[in-house]
């Protein structure tokens, strides 16, 4: 797996979104232990420091817990995950409605079209 | 703790002033790339630093190294022009390099050159550009000496050899203080691992301590700033 860091923004901030979609998804279960800080540097070619700074960012946030000499884990506390899940899905689709809007797009019209898009996308 | 600390560098060459009144502190475990235009003096504060090169006045402290005998021994330098004699082997060159530093990790250099596709057993002159900033770049790091200041090794390298030197360096970051200062045009090789910056202008520089809080202040990529710099 490799991530194509945009070079105008934190790269540790997209790190740590890139951790929060695996947790979402599941691909990184609650308990799970995170790669280290060196395989993941190497891994994303990035600095250690920016990696221990995604780390530490996602402990503050309660999202993983660090067990001193042990690494870092997912959190077992399934509340906090689907918290996660519901804000990262609600800033994309604010992110989403106030675009269309800037398109000239009615309220109406986007409540068609995405459910138009859900439908194709289906198939 | 390495600190990396420059106070009130003059350096002239000649009648041309290269540093004027230049100072800058970097703590330890840090990528710092060095900018600036050609002919700014990014090699000569390399050298400076890595005491190869004298200056009229200042302090530069390495660790706790001030004198330049010993920021010579905290420091490795490794450039293009960097050079072994042609008749040896690189096996050769690092049985050399054990005897002449106690700390040398022979079995580290080994491995890295097997890894990195470096022939151990080739003579330094048949071995292509790239096989010997590879090894110049093993070499430095299996000293064991905790700064590492690099000049302009990244341009001109296949890919394979761009990232086999970018996880050389992250290892030498994860070894825990450790510092690197890397001069360098090819910014996008090292915009991901890089965490500050210095950049030299006008016989002084702008320093960028904290790459990732500038990225989220202003919004933009080295490679921005140096685009916007190469102009002037």
């Amino acid at each position: 797996m490799s991530i194509q860091f945009d070079p105008n923004k934190a790269i540790y901030v997209q790190i740590v979104d890139s951790f929060y979609q695996r947790i979402c998804s599941e691909e990184l279960a609650p308990g799970d232990k995170l790669p280290s800080i060196r395989d993941t540097a190497h891994l994303f070619k990035v600095n250690p420091n920016t990696v221990s700074r995604a780390y530490q960012e996602m402990d503050r946030e309660e999202i993983t817990f660090s067990k001193r000499g042990q690494g870092t884990f997912v959190t077992e506390d399934l509340k906090k995950i689907q918290l996660l899940k519901e804000a990262i899905a609600q800033k994309q689709l604010n992110e989403l409605v106030l675009y269309m809007r800037k398109l000239g797009y009615t309220d109406e019209t986007i409540v068609e079209a995405l459910k138009k898009t859900v439908k194709e996308l289906k198939e | 703790m390495s600190r990396f600390e420059v106070k009130g560098l003059h350096k002239k060459y000649g009648q041309k002033l290269l540093f004027n009144n230049l100072s800058f502190r970097f703590d330890d475990n840090r990528f710092i790339v060095l900018l600036g235009s050609n002919g700014s003096g990014k090699s000569t504060l390399l050298k400076i630093c890595s005491g190869l090169v004298p200056f009229s006045e200042g302090t530069i402290m390495l660790g706790n190294g001030q004198e330049r005998i010993d920021r010579a021994h905290n420091s490795s330098f490794v450039a293009e022009h960097v050079g072994f004699p042609g008749y040896l082997t690189a096996e050769d060159i690092l049985q050399q390099q054990q005897k002449l530093y106690p700390h040398f990790d022979l079995n580290q250099a080994m491995s890295y050159c097997n890894e990195m596709n470096v022939p151990t057993q080739t003579k330094w002159f048949a071995l292509s550009t790239g096989q010997r900033y590879l090894l110049s770049l093993i070499i430095a790091i299996s000293t064991q000496k905790p700064f590492l200041f690099i000049d302009e090794l990244l341009a001109n390298l296949d890919t394979v050899k761009k990232e086999a030197m970018q996880r050389i360096l992250t290892d030498f970051l994860l070894e825990g203080s450790r510092t690197i200062v890397m001069a360098t045009h090819a910014y996008d090789d090292v915009e991901m691992l890089a965490d500050g910056v210095i950049f030299i202008e006008n016989q002084n520089a702008t320093i960028i301590n904290d790459l990732e809080t500038w990225r989220i202040e202003q919004g933009t990529s080295l490679n921005d700033l140096f685009a916007r710099v190469g102009k002037t």
